[in-house]
């Protein structure tokens, strides 16, 4: 006979593993699911996760921080990146979004590099995540759908509410308007730690070698005008010479139309200018 | 280890097992100490050689102050020696960098060796710290007649089993790295053989839920809002985002510290012994005088015993009990960190307490305000603790002006996305206080139909435990 006490312990068990059960039928059958997180981490535990349980790896995958998060696959649909991923992680650096690569058997085979924060070291946040990755939770969240990050009952209340949002704010492109063309003034890039550069050098060595094409990708970061020139290669442009890696400055192609892209906060590109950026990728000779 | 590791998921299950294997106290002490010992230097090997040295001075110094063999003179020698020791590690790890930066003049501190002001705080030192002084203290007012679950030992065979207690009493993993604080004779008495049979299931899980639903729920989900609570970054936002964010470290700390609590809780009760409640819906207080009788109980409960009354407590007179309540806020709040800014962390709550005495505001019982009286209270009290909380995340009393300024003069409306995670993620320590307050109603409601309330609300929780942790990390506690 079982003791009044470890009867009601089991009926919390019990009744918590139906509230699971009932979850993941109804996000199911419902087709809810979280696009965003309320969190850096939860937004990058979800693209991390949709990444990783994609039957086969897709063939372009884009690395990078917050302002790769904004080109949403479904804008290359009908391109000729049309099997393409987004691995933008926001406030992360593009080096955890390629560790996350090798936690697929398979590999894609051209990987576009946001060169925003590559300068940037190795942070306690990019650690978590990277732990995250090896952890048994991410093993189970493979096998347990109520475990994954986007079935979150927080985050999928959020991306609602997100969605919405948006949609009532979404921008337009302004365009022609020939004083965005003129450059600004010379750039002097940061000096960037031998720590970051050696482990950027390992990794490219590391994709080179499993026959991955890297290609460095430059994104408008809340500029209004053509960037000006580098007064000497910085680190994207030292590594891409010492590689032989492509680099597609779409910041530069934006306002060489005489284009300036709108942005939600100042730094992070709106949906509109997003998607227009997106088919310049697409569009981009590497 | 963290008890929101996946490690430690896989710890608890082995010393369980390997706890109840046998019906012998001796073994099952030994267990727990042993586990104990592997939980603390799992990530830092080198801490455990400071826990063993800090338990065997505690030990030796215990079993001296209940000797009969020993003089008068002696006794208190030891006392001395011992309480010197504990006090002295403390002062060397926690607070040695921070009296040489403020002691030494700067040209004389490029000359010391570097190591000196950047000693490594070892993790749990304070609470194990004082753990050791409730030992020594207890020993020492005992003497040779012992007190219940510790009784001076007669032979080798007894001097063994004394010890082993003694080590087991220091390092018991739940409340070893932040509490809540047990005193010594909370808890020697409770050692004893232990039977799988006479688990409290119900209590123990109901603790382990809660706790690491207010853990992995409520703080790892606001602690990225709440990060931005840092100079520069708060600089820029609007002030109605200042308010809330006020308001989200406030439910942060809380819930962080007392899910900790409640796991310990959980844990110990798991193993057969109950520690002390440490928070008794905080927030709910309508005087900062109540507010120390909910928060962190058993610091306050250690502070008053072995610390406020020695002092003379309020037996001397107006004036001395208000210097006893200054010096003890003050130490208090020293004791959370090695910074000026706790200091004036506790040196302001022992202000607002003194003031309360002074005007008489927190000497009628709870119970007996009018209600209007208390939700000013209440609000008014939420509203003091929240502002001198910034302390913990400013430590530059000028960057907690700049914060004040920013909270009144900056313009600008709610950003969506702090409004959303802190009002969804702060509702729970909100419901966690009101079902606190609404134990009356419930009770009308019948033990049947609370009983299954309770194991609904319980299931729920455990259910977001798993479907909606937030970025898992340390607790904010262990910094102390």
């Amino acid at each position: 006979m079982m003791r009044p006490t470890s009867r009601q312990a089991l009926a919390i068990l019990l009744t918590s593993l139906a509230l699971a059960l009932g979850w993941q039928a109804v996000t199911a059958v419902g087709g809810w699911r979280a696009r965003f997180g309320e969190s850096n981490y939860i937004a990058n535990r979800i693209r991390l996760e949709d990444y990783l349980l994609l039957p086969a790896a897709p063939r372009q995958v884009l690395v990078g921080s917050s302002l790769s998060g904004r080109l949403l696959p479904e804008f290359f649909v009908g391109t000729a990146l049309a099997d393409f991923a987004t691995l933008g992680l926001d406030g992360s650096i593009p080096l955890v979004g390629l560790e996350a690569l090798a936690h697929r058997p398979d590999l894609p085979s051209v990987v576009f590099v946001e060169t925003y924060l590559m300068e940037k070291p190795w942070s306690a946040n990019d650690q978590v995540l990277v732990d995250g990755l090896r952890s048994p939770g991410t093993a189970l969240a493979r096998r347990v759908p109520v475990t994954r990050a986007a079935n979150r009952p927080s985050s999928i209340l959020y991306s609602a509410v997100k969605a919405r949002r948006d949609r009532a704010g979404a921008g337009s492109i302004v365009t022609n308007e020939p004083a965005v063309r003129e450059p600004g003034p010379t750039v002097t890039p940061a000096p960037v730690a031998p720590a970051v550069v050696d482990r950027w050098r390992t990794m490219l060595a590391s994709l080179a070698q499993r026959g991955v094409k890297v290609v460095f990708v430059d994104l408008p970061s809340g500029e209004d005008r053509m960037p000006g020139p580098l007064a000497s290669p910085d680190l994207a442009g030292k590594l891409a010479g010492d590689f032989k890696l492509a680099r597609i400055d779409l910041r530069a192609e934006w306002f060489s139309r005489g284009w300036r892209p709108t942005y939600t906060d100042g730094r992070h590109l709106d949906a509109a200018s997003a998607r227009a950026t997106a088919r310049m990728l697409a569009e981009a000779k590497f | 280890m963290l008890f929101n590791s996946w490690t430690f998921a896989v710890f608890l299950p082995l010393v369980f097992a390997l706890h109840y294997v046998s019906r012998r106290a001796a073994w099952q002490v030994g267990v727990l100490t042993v586990a104990s010992f592997a939980f603390y230097g799992w990530h830092t090997p080198w801490l455990v050689f400071l826990l063993i040295f800090s338990t065997g001075v505690n030990a030796l110094a215990a079993q001296g102050l209940m000797s009969a063999h020993i003089t008068r003179s002696r006794r208190r020698g030891i006392l001395v020696l011992a309480l010197g020791f504990n006090l002295g590690a403390l002062a060397f790890f926690k607070y040695a960098g921070l009296l040489v930066r403020t002691l030494v003049p700067e040209s004389w501190r490029a000359s010391m060796p570097g190591w000196f002001a950047e000693i490594p705080l070892p993790i749990g030192i304070s609470f194990y710290t004082f753990q050791g002084i409730s030992l020594v203290m207890e020993s020492w007012r005992a003497g040779t007649a012992g007190f219940p679950g510790l009784l001076p030992p007669r032979g080798p065979r007894e001097i063994g089993w004394f010890h082993a207690r003694i080590w087991f009493f220091k390092a018991f993993f739940p409340q070893l790295i932040a509490g809540p604080i047990v005193k010594a004779g909370e808890f020697f008495h409770q050692i004893g053989p232990k039977r799988l049979s006479q688990v409290n299931w119900a209590g123990a899980v109901r603790k382990l839920i809660l706790g690491f639903f207010l853990k992995m729920v409520v703080a790892d989900n606001l602690k990225e809002a709440t990060a931005v609570l840092s100079y520069p970054q708060f600089l820029e936002l609007p002030r109605a985002n200042l308010w809330l964010l006020l308001y989200g470290f406030s439910f942060q700390i809380f819930a962080d510290f007392a899910g900790y609590s409640l796991i310990a809780q959980g844990l110990a009760r798991l193993f057969g012994y109950e520690l002390p409640l440490n928070f008794d819906h905080p927030y709910l207080s309508a005087s900062i005088t109540e507010f120390w009788r909910r928060w962190h109980l058993s610091l306050s409960s250690w502070l008053r015993e072995y610390l406020y009354i020695p002092l003379g407590g309020s037996r001397h007179g107006e004036v001395r009990t208000y210097l006893n309540l200054f010096l003890v806020m003050f130490l208090g709040g020293l004791w959370h960190g090695a910074a000026w800014s706790y200091a004036i962390w506790g040196t302001a709550h022992g202000l607002l307490l003194a003031l309360e005495r002074l005007t008489g505001i927190g000497r009628t019982a709870p119970a007996q305000l009018p209600p209007w009286r208390r939700a000013v209270g209440v609000l008014v009290t939420f509203h003091l603790v929240s502002l001198l909380w910034l302390l913990f995340q400013l430590p530059d009393i000028r960057h907690v002006a700049a914060y004040f300024r920013c909270l009144l003069t900056n313009p600008g409306g709610l950003l969506p996305q702090y409004f959303f995670v802190i009002v969804l993620f702060g509702m729970p320590v909100a419901l966690h206080h009101l079902w606190g307050a609404t134990a009356d109603w419930r009770e009308r409601l019948g033990p049947r139909w609370a009983t299954r309330l309770e194991i609904f609300l319980y299931a729920v929780l455990l259910f977001l435990v798993v479907a909606n942790a937030g970025t898992p990390g340390d607790f904010i506690y262990f910094q102390f």
